[in-house]
């Protein structure tokens, strides 16, 4: 991987993590004061860490969003961890295409949804997404599921096999033939 | 007892609503039709935006023709 892209970034904190191990690593987050203080530390400390303003429901941005990542190193990698739960039918559509633009044929996407309500947890901004919906989603637009983990919030992604029932889905999707 | 004049005035409506239904149901045909056109040529753009390197040639050359055939205009019908 020399390219990472961490869609709906936040506060930077995964972009950073990235940048200090040394790969390209863009943020991409519709609130565009969340990312001003990082995309200042970066710069200072000579991180190659960049941040960029997205709407995901706005087709615009996503497609210009798209051709800019595009022509950076690849193989690149694109990461959304609640985001495709937190838009949309039309904002996850977008999500599958600036992914696919970004990663084209050599990256990959590494995506995470909630797939069940956390017992005691209130809604956390993500709503409760069908996967099988999602999955049509990509197939529609050429994509391929690599892996998919069904994981109990408390696993961590770590333990397969947990007494709890799954939460969250991780899927790993290529647009490879 | 209804009178006439609002039997008559409720039967009168109840053929408009008909013909706006029959309107409406043309203008979500329309909308969907527009939806499919956007979704075609958004999957052109989004292919040819990427840089060459990337590009999926086969998808390029396959997405082009069915944008091309689909705004083409249709064959003309041959004798019978």
């Amino acid at each position: 991987m020399r390219t990472a892209v961490d869609v709906g970034c936040g506060y930077g904190r995964d972009v950073m993590w990235l940048a200090r191990q040394g790969v390209e690593a863009w943020g991409l987050d519709f609130i565009a004061r969340a990312f001003k203080r990082p995309a200042k530390r970066a710069e200072r400390q000579g991180l190659p860490a960049s941040f960029m303003w997205a709407n995901l429901t706005e087709l615009r941005s996503v497609m210009v969003t798209g051709a800019l990542l595009a022509r950076q190193p690849g193989p690149r990698v694109v990461l959304a961890r609640h985001v495709a739960d937190a838009t949309d039918a039309t904002g996850r559509a977008h999500l599958l295409r600036l992914a696919r633009m970004v990663a084209g044929r050599s990256g990959r996407l590494y995506l995470q949804v909630q797939i069940a309500r956390t017992p005691g947890e209130g809604e956390r901004g993500v709503k409760v997404l069908d996967v099988d919906d999602l999955l049509a989603q990509v197939a529609d637009l050429g994509g391929r599921v690599l892996e998919r983990h069904d994981l109990a919030d408390d696993e961590g992604g770590d333990a397969p096999d947990s007494s709890s029932a799954p939460t969250i889905c991780r899927l790993v999707i290529t647009w490879n033939p | 007892m209804e009178s006439l004049r609002t039997i008559a005035r409720r039967v009168r409506d109840r053929g408009g609503l008909e013909s706006r239904i029959e309107e409406l149901e043309a203008e979500v045909q329309e909308c969907r039709q527009l939806n499919l056109r956007l979704a075609e040529l958004t999957d052109v753009v989004m292919e040819l935006l990427v840089p060459l390197a990337d590009r999926d040639e086969a998808r390029v050359a396959e997405l082009l023709q069915h944008y091309r055939d689909s705004v083409n205009d249709p064959p003309v019908p041959g004798p019978r």
